[in-house]
């Protein structure tokens, strides 16, 4: 299987499931609800800030794919738009897990070579280091999300 | 710049896994894959991302129109993609990254079809030349073999 269908994959088993760990956020999000979504554990992000934070990236690397500039600010990725009901809740996810099927389709289209080239400013790397690291991003902050989950349902 | 466009929806009076393998089993491909009134010549498919696949669509007149693409992504039963473009020497030939979606709606299948085009000419050059009615006739081929 070419190199970017194989990221491809990866990229939509963290979401759906299919991956290594057995851990995917569509089926870690069963069962949240847009209260528990919202509420804060301490000073850690909600898991509705977390979702948000998860897809910022694929949002931003989504757009160069369209050729469009790599624009992104870490001081806006956790701005997740005010959630107040089950209907915004279930808005944000199923934009969440439309856009990561457009991206996984977009990324399996890339030339392998395009890989290696870098994907805006020389500091942020290449196609490849942006990708896998899109990959790491969201196996990290889906491990917060089960925390945080967990830590609510053993409170009911 | 890029822009990925919704071609068309066109429901299919067939299950979804039907569908599915009327675009992957080439015995069945040939079947539909072409306007009312022309046939298939030629058809050869390597059914994996990264495959290749080359269609010779025939004219009632005998004219070949040939047509070479990819596959990216093969998720049976839900989507295909690929990328094709002519084969032959024409001018602005640049392949269009194809995304198939089948859904089930009831026991019939809803087909979403989207292109993702490199610029804004290619944009037009494809939307105005006919595609939309093009595929429609295709896919009154592929539910009349369906049903």
């Amino acid at each position: 299987m070419p190199l970017p269908s194989l990221i491809a994959d990866h990229i939509k088993q963290v979401y759906v499931g299919g991956n290594w760990t057995a851990v995917n956020l569509r089926d870690t999000l069963e069962g949240v609800g847009w209260e528990m979504a919202t509420k804060k554990v301490a000073s850690f992000h909600s898991i509705a800030e977390l979702v948000y934070h998860m897809n910022y990236f694929v949002t931003v690397v989504l757009k160069v794919l369209y050729d469009e500039p790599l624009k992104g600010d870490d001081a806006v990725s956790f701005d997740c738009p005010p959630i107040n009901s089950q209907t915004d809740w279930k808005a944000l996810q199923k934009r969440v897990f439309e856009e990561v099927e457009e991206f996984a389709v977009l990324v399996a289209a890339l030339p392998e070579e395009q890989l290696w080239e870098l994907i805006g400013d020389s500091k942020y790397g290449t196609y490849y280091r942006n990708l896998h690291g899109i990959i790491e991003h969201c196996h990290y902050h889906l491990g917060q999300i089960v925390l945080i989950k967990n830590y609510f349902l053993q409170d009911r | 710049m890029k822009e990925r466009v919704k071609i068309l929806d066109h429901i299919i009076e067939a299950e979804q896994a039907k569908v599915y393998h009327a675009w992957t089993d080439l015995k069945a491909f040939r079947q539909w894959f072409c306007p009312i009134g022309f046939s298939i010549a030629k058809a050869e498919m390597d059914l994996r991302p990264g495959g290749f696949f080359s269609i010779h669509m025939k004219s009632p007149e005998g004219e070949i129109y040939p047509t070479r693409g990819e596959y990216i992504s093969l998720e049976s039963p839900t989507r295909i993609v690929y990328k094709d473009s002519w084969d032959d020497d024409r001018a602005d030939n640049e392949p269009i990254l194809t995304e198939v979606v089948l859904s089930a709606v009831g026991k019939h299948t809803r087909i979403s079809l989207y292109s993702t085009f490199n610029s804004e000419e290619q944009k037009e050059k494809s939307l105005t030349s006919g595609v939309v009615a093009g595929w429609k006739m295709f896919f009154e081929n592929l539910n009349n073999i369906s049903k």
